[in-house]
């Protein structure tokens, strides 16, 4: 039983030092006990590596009343743009790759951690599908609620690799998502491949729907302001809907969207969604200024359709 | 609490150290405490009292059997406990089922049955039953210590889903004097933990696949439902397959070696071995104690007999699983594949022969092939929702294969690398594709460890090789594991 | 012609095994084919040939073929 022990101790030695090492470290400021390490340098490198967890941990650290919520289009947005509009407190609470379902949760969350003011959600027809159904919350919820799952988490892992490398050669470390193809021919993959392309494969998302009401139900009741944006695709991210005969179908989710609250449509054939200077792909514009300032300018909409309730 | 929780890591050491630091003659109360508690952390109070009363009824039937000398009086006793284990275990599972009719029938809005648990029940009912049969049968002579008995019956490894251990086999080793043994100890341990790494890194992982397809069945057609059917099967193999292994890797640190409940069941060459191989201790059981006595029963019928006995043996079984008509087929499935098999196979057997390819290893692994996806029809079934999503599965299973492969086979030689991937991508099922690539490897590790592991006793290894696979392991679970309270193992909800 | 022989002769003629040699402690897994089916095969065969009939029970009880040769030679003696 001794000798067992021992080595039951030996072997556990090593897992006892990373996760000190991990709790120094912390790249995602979970813990937040220590401050050696620069917030810029986790910035740098943790947060590209799990935007979600990143931008979990932050909130509840710092919990805000206004939010937004959506996708990479709508975590594009400058919030401190939107400060000096507003001359109110905001948290982009929107990350890459978020589906439906995952805005959803990340919603439920942030209502849990602080009394909402103002909620704001990009959304868009592409991602309004039965069949884009991935959800990384509610691990991340079990992330949030469970140290010890932080510790054995692999993007945590990585983090802590990069930032000791980058303590140890005193360089910075950049991680980069750049496409390594011509941008024609990423153009053309983000429309006809990417996990948010519009090729017919549509069911309308009754669960999903239903969710959303529950969000508008409780934001009712909590007096909490709801606003939905319909970010702008290119023309060619547009045309593939009637292509695909999709038509009814779209009407169908500016049909729901107008039924749970105040909607920018920005979404359309104009001056914006024609010209592919304005995007980095079909779907991201390079400059999201006139989003605010349509959203949270004093004058009325230059480019979105607005719906009031 | 389940063996995947991290409570239970927490449970078993403090248990285990209770257990060690206890004098021999009273470690069987401190295994019996343990395992009511274990059972207690479901917060359903009557399964306790289920287990007791199951305990009570089969202890006294036993020995009131034994104590008889006439036939007809012993055969009362034994009805008497058959018919009281059955009755609670009928009463519980079906109690759904038997809710909304009555409600349907009388127009009533009952909803008691909404929130009764019947974890581990049909298990150890069934060993109350091999039990008070093997008394009966003189195969065994009843237990007179009530303790060790109801530790027999509740022994906490076992107690949510088997193995269904038999009197002979689990009660001598629960009176044997323990003896602390270092090796028992660490191949337990090992043991424990590889069932964890199949379960949450493994078969949680292909659960993802089997639910997202089984969950939403219409909205898929053709590959992705095949895909669906097949992650399925392999998901509730790793998935049990791990529940077992963990159960024996805890009872071997105990110094119980319990029943080994998996034999590579998908490498069957027929459904007769699958079943020889696949869930063993509850194959024996409706073997020895259903299928025996009604094939003896009808033998004079000859083959009529024995394939009549093996439909009603596995509709037993499909009912066990559950009040439904998916399980009710799923049975009867693998009772006509086996009924018609008493039929044909003496043919088959002259026809391989006479072909001179009985001992071909071609003819194996088209016999693997063939037993798999039958298994694997079978088992649409018993995933499906409903009986409709079932037939929907199986009436559009192969829509768009053909088109698929052609189209795959002109990508592949045309080089349009896009449309290639835009076909392999249908087959993440809408998942990730690091997911799928995770799966993949870890598969791939799974198939390498068992090639090892006929080749290579690990204790024989060297230090360093060891450790590596230990930590290697640690790694595995840590970071690739699931351990979101969503998961559970399939076969507790039998 | 001894019990033991005339079994041994009824096991070659169900298994299809001339060099069939049974012994008390013998099983089937020590015998090629003897399944659920054969097993049955084999009980009527035996039941037809020694005239005797085996209840479920003691059926049921026979772990090896030395329980099968002991029922027989009990079942003989109530007969004779």
């Amino acid at each position: 039983m001794n000798k067992l022990i021992k080595k039951i101790i030996i072997f556990i030695l090593p897992i006892i030092a990373y996760c000190f090492l991990v709790i120094l470290i912390d790249p995602f400021n979970y813990f937040s006990l220590f401050n050696d390490i620069s917030n810029k340098v986790k910035l740098k490198i943790a947060y590209p590596n799990n935007e979600l967890l990143w931008k979990c941990a932050e909130f509840k650290n710092v919990p805000c009343n206004n939010i937004l919520l959506g996708d990479s289009r709508t975590d594009a947005i400058d919030v401190s743009k939107i400060e000096k509009l507003a001359v109110e407190k905001y948290y982009n609470f929107a990350y890459g790759g978020a589906t439906p379902s995952e805005i959803v949760d990340t919603f439920w969350y942030a209502a849990r951690l602080a009394k909402l003011n103002k909620v704001y959600i990009g959304i868009n027809f592409d991602a309004y599908n039965k069949f884009n159904c991935m959800n990384r919350f509610p691990e991340m919820e079990s992330i949030m609620r469970n140290p010890l799952l932080y510790l054995v988490n692999t993007s945590v892992l990585r983090s802590e690799c990069y930032i000791i490398k980058s303590l140890l050669t005193g360089r910075s470390i950049v991680l980069s998502n750049k496409p390594t193809v011509s941008r024609d021919q990423f153009w053309q993959d983000q429309l006809e491949h990417s996990r948010n392309a519009i090729n017919g494969k549509y069911l309308h998302p009754d669960n999903l729907y239903d969710n959303l009401k529950k969000i508008k139900t409780f934001c009712q009741d909590n007096k909490i302001e709801l606003t939905f944006i319909v970010l702008p695709t290119h023309l060619d991210m547009q045309e593939r809907i009637t292509r695909f005969n999709l038509t009814l179908e779209h009407n169908r989710f500016y049909g729901d969207l107008h039924g749970l609250g105040k909607t920018f449509n920005f979404d359309y054939p104009n001056n914006l969604t024609q010209n592919k200077n304005n995007y980095e792909d079909p779907y991201h514009l390079k400059n999201t200024d006139i989003i605010i300032n349509d959203v949270w300018g004093q004058s009325p909409p230059s480019i979105a359709q607005l719906y009031l309730r | 609490m389940t063996f995947n929780s991290l409570s239970y890591f927490l449970f078993l050491p403090v248990v285990y150290l209770v257990f060690y630091f206890t004098a021999d003659c009273w470690r069987w109360l401190v295994l019996l405490t343990a395992s009511y508690g274990f059972y207690a952390t479901f917060k359903a109070p009557y399964l306790l009292a289920i287990l007791l009363m199951v305990t009570g009824i089969s202890y006294t039937c036993g020995l009131c059997i034994a104590a008889q000398q006439d036939e007809a009086i012993r055969k009362r006793w034994l009805w008497i406990g058959i018919f009281v284990c059955v009755a609670i275990l009928v009463l519980l599972k079906y109690l759904p089922f038997l809710e909304s009719h009555t409600n349907r029938i009388f127009g009533l809005n009952n909803a008691i049955s909404v929130t009764i648990i019947i974890i581990g029940v049909s298990y150890f009912t069934f060993q109350a039953i091999s039990y008070m049969a093997d008394i009966y049968l003189e195969i065994e002579e009843p237990e007179h210590h009530f303790g060790r008995f109801a530790l027999y019956m509740a022994f906490f490894p076992k107690l949510l889903q088997g193995p269904i251990e038999r009197a002979g086999d689990l009660l001598p080793q629960l009176k044997q004097p323990y003896q602390f043994n270092y090796d028992a100890m660490r191949s337990g341990m090992l043991l424990f933990t590889w069932g964890l790494f199949k379960k949450v890194v493994v078969a949680d992982r292909l659960a993802l696949y089997a639910d997202q397809v089984y969950n939403h069945v219409h909205d898929y057609t053709g590959l992705s439902l095949i895909i669906g059917t097949y992650a399925y099967a392999l998901q509730i193999y790793f998935d049990f397959s791990a529940y077992t292994d963990m159960a024996r890797g805890t009872g071997r640190m105990f110094g119980i070696n319990l029943t080994e409940n998996f034999n590579s069941p998908y490498l069957a060459t027929s459904i007769a071995d699958f079943w020889r191989r696949w869930h063993i201790s509850f194959s024996r059981w409706i073997l020895d104690y259903i299928f025996k006595p009604l094939q003896l029963g009808w033998r004079n019928w000859g083959q009529a007999g024995t394939a009549l006995a093996l439909i009603i043996t596995f509709l037993v079984s499909g009912i066990w699983h559950g009040a439904t008509w998916g399980f009710v087929v799923w049975g009867l499935l693998h009772g006509i594949y086996l009924a018609t098999s008493t039929y044909y196979r003496p043919y088959q057997k002259l026809l391989h022969k006479w072909l001179r390819i009985d001992k071909s290893k071609w003819l194996k692994w088209w016999q693997v092939f063939v037993t798999f996806n039958l298994v694997c029809v079978a088992f649409i079934f018993f995933r499906a929702k409903t009986l409709n999503d079932a037939i929907y599965v199986v009436l559009h299973m192969f829509i768009g294969i053909y088109s698929y492969i052609q189209k795959m086979l002109v990508g592949i030689v045309g080089l349009e690398i896009a449309n290639v991937r835009g076909l392999l991508r249908q087959l993440l099922i809408d998942q990730p594709q690091s997911e799928f690539i995770t799966l993949i490897f870890f598969l791939l590790v799974l198939c390498v460890t068992s090639q090892l592991k006929k080749r290579i006793y690990i204790y024989d290894t060297p230090i360093w090789y060891r450790w590596s696979a230990y930590y290697l392991l640690f790694i595995f679970i840590s970071f690739f594991g699931t351990f979101n309270s969503i998961t559970k193992f399939v076969y507790l909800q039998f | 012609m001894t019990t033991i022989e005339a079994l041994n002769q009824i096991f070659c003629m169900v298994f299809d095994d001339d060099t069939l040699q049974i012994t008390p402690d013998m099983t089937a897994n020590d015998v090629d084919g003897w399944d659920s089916l054969s097993h049955v095969n084999l009980i009527t065969t035996l039941e037809a040939k020694f005239n005797i009939h085996f209840t479920r029970k003691e059926l049921l009880k026979q772990r090896n073929v030395g329980d099968l040769i002991a029922d027989i030679h009990r079942k003989l003696a109530a007969y004779a």
